[in-house]
């Protein structure tokens, strides 16, 4: 048996692990998404950096962090961080470029910055988009949170991992049952914040 | 606001090439202060470049425009565009926003408080004949004639003392496009602004413009005033835009039915506001004729029936004219009541509907 204590203080360790991790490859991924429409070339070297460490498996990212960063709670949200961070800024950066060039021109027409455009008429038009980044970004940090106890990040992870070397099901059971409720709870929760978010009109809303 | 009023809008040399192409050659152009300057000619003649030209939208290849004697390119682009208001007909409004909030962007931006933004959103909407509580609509909810009215009163908003408007009724039902041609006469006094107007429609130049400009291939080929338009074309093609040649010699013969539109499309068989207007919503309309077993009963528009209790409040009587009517007596009588439409019927039955042409109400 594993005590309740025990699961749900990985349980919590597990959820400030996943959230800050995303919140900062949002916080970031987002003005590097807003960034990348000043100029193509910033665009093709950010699209370019993001596509190679989406290139690297996960179990690589969260080793190669060890030799630059140690182990622990930190290197473990920056390797969650760097997996994270491209399907946001991808699907930002094409959700904010997609939106109809007339409008973008009508926009600029009245008098809207480069800045206000951005704000007022593309983000709005680019929030299906950007949840699903966030929604597909969520779920990996949610899944590499999981590995990255390997590096000492503690969470459900380190209760899966005990499990697995002491041929323990219960503990390996403790540990992942609740990492599956956190996924479905992360796509509910973003869900319901999209629909409170997104004006109506827009995306077929 | 970079300038409460316009002097004088000067184009001097303007120029635009995208590649070989010239969409635009070497145009000199003064717009009047105060006036309403029709800018008219085919598909790809340049109308569209050489507005955006006054707005920096398109920066030219040569030549210099200048707003008050002054160098748009010496002004701050966002500056220069938040001092001209602009009305597009394709997709201009924002439709994430809600009529209210389209209007009162531009406020917002400049940081008006709630309290004035409110107020004048209100007298905005009053102002182009749409009901108050249309501001917390989302634009798909509208028409395209609201639609349009919402551009216009956003562009407004701002009280900015130019306008450019890249023809605004374009893509409206030519019955829809008259009436709102008629509320845009109404209001152009009120507005007291200068004005460039761009359009296809020799009718709406007519109607609307103080001068127009005619272009063709990137080149301005003539400005006047429409009369002087009529009776000195500068060349063939002025002639055959204004139409004079033909109808002027025709004017004799020409009858009612030669020129009216066909009313099918504007027949309803309804008894009820709320049919009516169901009806209006469906097909994007903001006029009905009203028939009953198939006879004339009157004819209704959107806002008179959002204004009436009843149906029978609502309906207008309109001048009937009989197809065989000769086109010189219609027009003359239409002038004389000042109606910009009449309804021609053959007995009761409703078989057209005569728009007054403002090329030929020159020559009557
Ligand atoms: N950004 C652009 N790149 C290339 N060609 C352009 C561009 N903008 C306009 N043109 C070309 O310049 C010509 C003039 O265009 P413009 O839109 O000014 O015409 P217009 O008179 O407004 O036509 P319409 O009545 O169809 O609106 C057209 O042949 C058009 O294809
Ligand atoms: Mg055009």
């Amino acid at each position: 048996m594993v005590g309740v204590e025990r699961v749900l203080g990985a349980f919590g360790e597990h959820l400030v692990l996943t959230y800050a991790s995303l919140f900062l490859s949002i916080a970031v991924g987002i003005p590097l998404a807003m960034l990348s429409l000043r100029s193509r070339r910033l665009a093709s070297l950010i699209m370019g950096f993001a596509n190679l460490v989406q290139a690297i498996p996960s179990f690589a990212v969260v080793a190669i962090v060890v030799p630059l960063l140690g182990i622990g709670f930190t290197p473990a949200v920056f390797a969650i961080f760097l997996r994270a961070l491209l399907p946001i800024v991808k699907n930002t950066y094409v959700g904010l470029s997609e939106v109809d060039e007339a409008m973008v021109e009508a926009a600029r027409g009245i008098g809207l910055t480069e800045w206000e455009i951005i704000r007022h008429v593309r983000l709005p038009h680019a929030y299906p988009a950007m949840f699903a980044g966030i929604k597909f970004a969520a779920v990996l940090a949610n899944s590499i949170a999981i590995l990255t106890a390997i590096i000492g990040s503690g969470g459900l992870g380190s209760l899966v991992f005990e499990g697995l070397a002491s041929f323990n099901t219960d503990k390996i059971l403790a540990g992942s049952i609740p990492a599956i409720l956190m996924a479905v709870f992360i796509d509910v929760s973003f869900s319901y914040l999209e629909k409170r978010v997104t004006p109506e009109g827009i995306g077929g809303v | 606001m970079l300038f409460n009023r316009i002097d004088s809008i000067e184009l001097r040399g303007v120029t635009k090439r995208y590649g070989d192409f010239v969409a635009v050659d070497h145009v000199d152009l003064e717009v009047i202060g105060g006036e309403l300057l029709i800018l008219i000619g085919p598909s790809g003649s340049g109308k569209t470049t050489l507005l955006r030209t006054i707005n920096r939208l398109v920066e030219p290849d040569e030549g210099e425009v200048f707003i008050n004697g002054r160098n748009v390119r010496e002004f701050d682009v966002v500056k220069l565009r938040r001092s001209i208001g602009y009305v597009i007909q394709q997709i201009g409004l924002f439709p994430h926003m809600t009529v209210k909030e389209n209007i009162a962007l531009l406020m917002r931006l400049e940081g008006w408080d709630e309290e004035e933004m409110e107020k004048r959103v209100e007298e905005l909407l009053d102002l182009v004949a749409l009901p108050r509580e249309f501001a917390e609509r989302y634009p798909h909810h509208l028409s395209g004639g609201q639609q349009q009215r919402v551009g216009l009163a956003r562009a407004l908003a701002l009280n900015p003392p130019l306008l450019l408007m890249d023809e605004p009724f374009g893509a409206l039902d030519p019955i829809l496009r008259r009436q709102l041609q008629e509320e845009f006469a109404r209001i152009k006094a009120a507005l007291g602004r200068t004005i460039v107007f761009v359009t296809h429609d020799i009718e709406e130049a007519f109607k609307l413009g103080d001068r127009i400009a005619i272009m063709r291939d990137g080149k301005l080929i003539q400005v006047g005033y429409p009369d002087e338009l009529v009776l000195n074309p500068a060349d063939e093609f002025v002639a055959k835009l204004v139409n004079a040649d033909k109808k002027f010699k025709h004017l004799d013969t020409l009858k009612a039915r030669d020129i009216m539109i066909d009313v099918e499309p504007y027949l309803v068989e309804a008894e009820s506001v709320e049919a009516v207007l169901e009806w209006m919503r469906e097909n994007d309309r903001e006029f009905a004729v009203l028939t009953k077993n198939g006879a004339l009963v009157g004819t209704v528009t959107l806002s008179s029936l959002l204004k009436a209790g009843t149906l029978e409040e609502a309906i207008d009587e309109p001048l009937r004219l009989s197809p065989d009517d000769s086109l010189a007596s219609a027009l003359s009588e239409m002038k004389a009541k000042g109606e910009f439409m009449a309804l021609v019927v053959e007995g009761e039955r409703p078989v057209g509907v005569l728009l007054a042409s403002e090329v030929l109400l020159r020559l009557v």
